[in-house]
């Protein structure tokens, strides 16, 4: 009976060292790659062992001013992040707690999720153009916040139905005002979510790919458009695109982690009501 | 071929060393009037292209003039300045282009044929220095002259030398036809090793290789009355060909590669023969990207050389309009081609083809002097050549994939370039 559990123990420990590699592989590989000679990247049966070098992240750096695009994604992905919480919170907590035509509402804002990027990008850029605001920083915040902001409210929604609504009326009867009741024990009490919607949003704004390519030309570019430049019609730079990858990659993966607990949180809600 | 690092390194340093009196020479030869301008330049990631960026600072230095690049990725490129363009944005004051798209831009492009009088004191253009044929392909419309060359590429046909001792061949002597391709590639062919890396996938280098062969068996765009003729004798063989001789020895997955799985495959030694274009032997000459080089040869294809390349050219809304045609004056002299030529950009002027020290350290020159100043061909010379590559490589790949016989895929070709040209109004 004992060796058996031990035998099966091992197994399912095995089992799952193999779907982690399976996982990881991906991940493993664009590191590699971003150390790697091109050669070694290109050789097959593939090269596991190799001389490290930096000279994919030189490349990036000295010659494709990366940094500039590194940048950018983080003013951009920030700004929008904070303007989705600080819009999405109190919609959110008027749609759960105030008597408002909330459902409606909730309908007509998830069209904005529903309609793919690409069917709005030449309206978006047309528009841009008109107002001269074609490469700045301010039209993909905007944007961003725009297809973030509907899933950024239901998510949020969801963590401030868990609030009790008689802790509001209490609040109320002892004198608060809506906005005391909301900024005072409804924010606090809301936390986890804001962090978990968070995390949410920045991931997606920055990945975003499709607006930034169209919408910025020299001055707003963003870090994902970077690496399509890397693949061009002389060859591939694979140094650079594992580099860069490795780059972008670094803060999704640490934020995730750091914010872990929430996330899960934040993925499971309304799972068990 | 060979580039050693040593002497990339020593390149650069000369280029630096040499730049300081050129830098001077600059600021004294070119006016100042336009500074404090800024030029948007739309350009693309390739690596052939940095030296171009490069140089800018000295343009600066000696005219004022600030320079913004928008280095954009070669696939997106033309969404971009078509939308650009079209949408009245003209957010760039000056683009660089392929000369396929041509017809469709020059429109919207200055004409650089009086730039010299329109811009006292910018460097002469010196058009007799370019292979005339270059200057007509790349940058006439309508007897306007609405690019320059900045970019040279002309079609090789490479082979792996330690392939061709291997089976016997003189590893010296490239193959002389599309047939004798083909029967070498069949010996070629061992194990994980092949023939002839054919690019069948629904992109351009499909395209690319359909025109060579259509060429090479006689066959011409447009017939007297100027109605497509792609689908007749020559069209039916191209189509052949690609199908029944060449995927046959060509590497497994290529009925989805285009130009980098070309790279590629002939870079690991995977394919022993193939297409490639110059901008690509950077990556073929250097030994930590490449397991073939400094042993491969090249030749011009049979039949004659396709040209590719890449132009410059002023948008003609630009506010800035006189600096820009002074900053492409500048970036196609010939002091500042043989700068950008030493970083890696290859040369479109004959002069610097010819330059010994350039020869000496880039020993293909002389064969793309050959190929430039010989027998060549443009793409198809229309509006909207794009959309009929497309239709080029969907049958030939479908003709690869055995989707259709060639010659179901010929007669599609034509029947369907027709139809486009009819709906276009391109056609009577």
């Amino acid at each position: 009976m004992y060796r058996y559990r031990t035998l099966r123990r091992s197994l399912v420990t095995l089992l799952w060292i193999g779907v982690s590699l399976f996982y990881l592989f991906p991940y493993t590989w664009m590191v590699m790659t971003g150390f790697r000679n091109p050669i070694d990247t290109l050789t097959m049966p593939p090269r596991f062992i190799f001389q490290p070098n930096l000279e994919g992240f030189r490349y990036i750096f000295t010659t494709t001013g990366f940094q500039h695009y590194l940048v950018n994604s983080i003013i951009v992905t920030v700004s929008a992040t904070v303007l989705i919480i600080a819009t999405a919170a109190p919609a959110a907590y008027a749609l759960t707690h105030l008597k408002t035509r909330g459902r409606a509402f909730l309908l007509v804002i998830l069209v904005a999720r529903m309609v793919p990027g690409v069917a709005v990008v030449i309206p978006f850029y047309l528009v841009a153009a008109k107002l001269g605001q074609l490469d700045t920083y301010h039209v993909l915040i905007l944007i961003f916040t725009a297809f973030n902001l509907p899933f950024a409210i239901w998510l949020l929604r969801s963590f401030f139905r868990e609030i009790h609504p008689e802790l509001r009326e209490a609040a109320i009867m002892d004198g608060c005002s809506e906005l005391r009741v909301f900024g005072r024990i409804m924010l606090p009490l809301a936390a986890g979510g804001l962090v978990a919607t968070g995390v949410f949003v920045f991931i997606a704004a920055w990945n975003e790919f499709l607006f930034a390519l169209v919408l910025t030309n020299s001055q707003a570019p963003t870090a994902p458009i970077a690496i399509l430049g890397f693949r061009t019609e002389y060859g591939t730079q694979w140094g650079a695109i594992g580099a860069a990858a490795l780059l972008i990659s670094t803060p999704v993966i640490v934020f995730a982690i750091v914010m872990q607990k929430y996330l899960v949180r934040g993925l499971t809600m309304g799972s068990i009501r | 071929m060979y580039i050693k690092r040593r002497d990339f390194v020593l390149g650069v340093s000369s280029l630096g060393l040499a730049g300081l009196p050129l830098r001077s020479a600059a600021a004294q030869e070119l006016p100042r009037r336009y500074a404090g301008s800024t030029l948007n330049v739309l350009t693309r990631s390739t690596s052939a292209f940095e030296g171009t960026i490069q140089v800018g600072a000295q343009f600066t230095e000696a005219t004022g003039i600030k320079l913004q690049y928008t280095r954009v990725a070669p696939g997106d490129q033309y969404q971009k300045l078509m939308l650009d363009l079209t949408g009245g944005t003209h957010s760039f004051d000056v683009t660089y282009f392929v000369y396929q798209w041509k017809y469709e831009i020059a429109p919207y492009l200055a004409d650089l044929s009086t730039l010299e009088k329109d811009v006292p004191g910018a460097p002469p253009l010196v058009l007799n220095d370019y292979s005339p044929k270059l200057v007509e392909i790349y940058g006439k419309v309508d007897n306007r002259l609405v690019g320059l060359p900045i970019l040279a590429d002309v079609a090789f046909i490479l082979w792996n030398k330690d392939a061709y001792k291997a089976k016997g061949f003189d590893p010296e002597i490239g193959p002389k036809s599309w047939q004798e391709i083909v029967e070498r590639g069949k010996k070629l062919t061992d194990g994980k090793q092949f023939g002839y890396g054919l690019p069948a996938g629904k992109a351009i280098q499909c395209a690319v290789t359909w025109t060579l062969l259509y060429y090479g068996f006689g066959g011409r765009f447009f017939d007297a009355a100027g109605k497509p003729d792609l689908g007749g004798e020559a069209g039916i063989k191209t189509m052949r060909f690609m199908a029944n001789e060449l995927q046959p020895i060509a590497p497994p997955g290529n009925l989805a590669w285009d130009y980098n799985e070309m790279l590629t495959g002939f870079q690991t030694a995977q394919s022993t023969q193939t297409l490639m274009w110059p901008g690509g032997f950077a990556n073929l000459s250097d030994p930590t990207k490449s397991s073939v080089a400094g042993r491969y040869g090249m030749v011009s294809p049979p039949g004659g050389s396709l040209l590719g390349g890449t132009s410059i050219g002023v948008n003609a809304k630009s506010t800035n309009l006189d600096a820009a045609k002074m900053y492409v004056a500048w970036m196609t002299s010939k002091d500042t081609v043989r700068r950008t030529a030493l970083v890696g950009t290859p040369p479109a002027r004959l002069s610097i083809l010819q330059d010994p020290e350039l020869v000496q350290r880039f020993p293909h020159y002389p064969r793309v002097l050959a190929a430039l100043t010989g027998e060549t061909f443009g793409y198809i010379p229309m509006k909207e050549a794009e959309q009929v590559h497309i239709m080029m490589y969907d049958e030939a790949n479908a003709a690869c994939a055995k989707l259709k016989t060639p010659e179901q895929a010929a007669a599609d070709l034509q029947t369907k370039a027709v139809a486009f040209m009819t709906r276009r109004g391109y056609l009577r």
